[in-house]
C-alpha cells in the first residue's frame, strides 16, 4: 500500500507528464482559461469492492471551488460505489488560488481482461494505470478477478 | 494485533480508567503505549476464529441453492464443454442497499476437455450484471473446481488427468472481501479459504446443505 507521500509524489510526476502532454493538445482558449489548475491531490484508486464485483463505468461529477478547495461536489451519474470513490478523491484536490469556478470531471473506471497460461500464471496485457487529465478527466484501470486452477497428472502402473 | 480502526485514546477514556488492564467489552483491552493508556478493540473474529461450520452457518439457504446449481452446471455440458465436468462455474452473493442478500451467478469459464493446463473463471463476471446495481457489500464468492477426469493408457502405465480440487494460489491471492469458498466437484467437498490458506478442514457438501 502506498503511503500519502508516495501517492503525492506519484501525482506530481503524473502532473508534470500531463502538463507536457496538454501543451500539445488543442483546446479552445476560453475553456482553458475557465478551468482551475489543480496543484495538489491524492492519487485515485480503483475501489476494491468494485474490482472484486466487476463494476466498471464512468462517473461524472459537478465540482464547485471556493478558489483553492472544493466547496461542493455532486455525482451526476454512475455506480454508487464508483461515485463514492470519485467524490472522496475530488475532495482532496487543491487548486491554484483563483476565482470561484464550477466544472465537470469524468472519472472512468475500467477493468483489464486477464488471461492465464497453462501454469495458471494470470495477467493482463495492459498494465494497470491512473491517467490524470486534471481537472476534467481521470481514467483508472485495474485487473479483473481471475481464478485459475491447475490440472494435475498422476501416473501409475496398471 | 487487529485493531479494526477502533483504537481509542481519548483523554476522557484514559482519565476514567484507574486499571489499565481492565476490559471494556468483548475483545477490548487496555494497553500502555508511550505512557498513554489506549483501549484496543480486537474484533470478535480474532477472539473467536471462524471455522468451516461457522462460515457455512452464515450462508443463507437460497445462496446455498445457487451454489448447488453451479455444481450441477459445472457437471453439465456447455457450448464448448460437450461432456460436462471440464469447465468452472462460480458466482457471488451480494448485500443490496435494502439489506437483501442476492445470489449473482457468473458466466461459465471456458472448457478444458483435455485437462491441459488450468481451468479458470471470473466469478464476478455476472450473467446478469443488473443484479449488482444496488450493491452495498459483497457477501462472498464461490467457484467450482471441475470433476472431469481423463485416463490415458500407454503400455502398463495409466495416466490420470484431473483438476486440482483444493484452493489454488491464484484463488488465495484473490480472497479478501466476504467469504471465499471453492467446491471440489469430484469428491463433493467444500473448502473455505482466505488469503492465508484453507480455513480448517474441508467439509462435505451434505453437511454444508444441512438444514436447507
Amino acid at each position: 500500500m502506498l503511503n500519502s507521500t508516495q501517492r503525492r509524489f506519484g501525482l506530481i510526476t503524473s502532473l508534470l507528464f500531463l502538463s507536457v502532454c496538454s501543451a500539445a493538445q488543442e483546446k479552445p482558449a476560453q475553456i482553458k482559461a475557465s478551468l482551475p489548475k489543480v496543484v495538489d491531490a491524492s492519487v485515485p484508486f480503483y475501489p476494491e469492492l468494485a474490482r472484486k464485483t466487476h463494476i466498471e463505468g464512468a462517473v461524472t461529477l459537478r465540482v464547485s471551488t471556493d478558489g483553492t478547495r472544493v466547496s461542493d461536489v455532486q455525482a451526476e451519474n454512475g455506480s454508487s460505489i464508483l461515485a463514492r470513490a470519485a467524490l472522496e478523491n475530488v475532495k482532496t484536490w487543491r487548486f491554484q488560488a483563483g476565482t470561484h469556478s464550477s466544472f465537470e470531471v469524468v472519472f472512468r473506471y475500467r477493468l483489464l481482461a486477464v488471461t492465464c497460461d497453462p501454469q495458471c500464471n494470470c495477467d493482463s496485457e495492459e498494465k494497470e494505470s491512473v491517467l490524470l487529465r486534471l481537472p476534467i478527466s481521470v481514467e483508472i484501470t485495474a485487473k479483473q478477478v481471475m481464478l485459475c486452477d491447475p490440472a494435475v497428472e498422476i501416473r501409475h502402473k496398471r | 494485533m487487529h485493531t479494526t480502526g477502533a483504537v481509542r485514546s481519548e483523554r476522557a477514556i484514559r482519565e476514567s480508567s484507574s486499571r489499565p488492564d481492565e476490559r471494556n467489552g468483548f475483545g477490548d483491552r487496555w494497553v500502555t503505549i508511550d505512557g498513554h493508556h489506549v483501549l484496543i478493540h480486537e474484533s470478535e473474529a480474532k477472539a473467536n476464529p471462524e471455522t468451516p461450520r461457522s462460515l457455512a452457518a452464515q450462508i443463507p439457504c437460497h445462496i446455498k441453492a445457487a451454489i448447488l446449481d453451479s455444481i450441477k452446471a459445472s457437471n453439465s455440458p456447455t457450448v464448448d464443454d460437450k461432456q460436462g465436468g471440464f469447465h468452472e462455474e462460480g458466482g457471488q452473493w451480494i448485500v443490496a442497499a435494502d439489506g437483501k442478500i442476492v445470489p449473482v451467478p457468473a458466466k461459465p469459464g471456458p472448457a478444458n476437455p483435455k485437462t491441459q493446463g488450468g481451468a479458470h473463471v471470473d466469478p464476478s463476471d455476472a450473467i446478469n450484471p443488473n443484479l449488482k446495481e444496488n450493491i452495498r457489500d459483497l457477501g462472498g464468492t464461490w467457484h467450482v473446481h471441475p470433476a472431469g477426469t481423463l485416463h490415458e493408457d500407454k503400455g502398463n502405465v495409466r495416466t490420470t488427468k484431473s483438476f486440482n480440487q483444493p484452493p489454488s494460489d491464484t484463488d488465495l491471492k484473490e480472497a479478501g472481501l466476504g467469504i471465499s469458498l471453492v467446491i471440489a466437484a469430484r469428491n463433493k467437498t467444500l473448502y473455505f479459504y482466505n488469503k492465508s490458506g484453507t480455513i480448517g478442514a474441508p467439509i462435505k457438501l451434505k453437511e454444508f446443505l444441512k438444514g436447507c
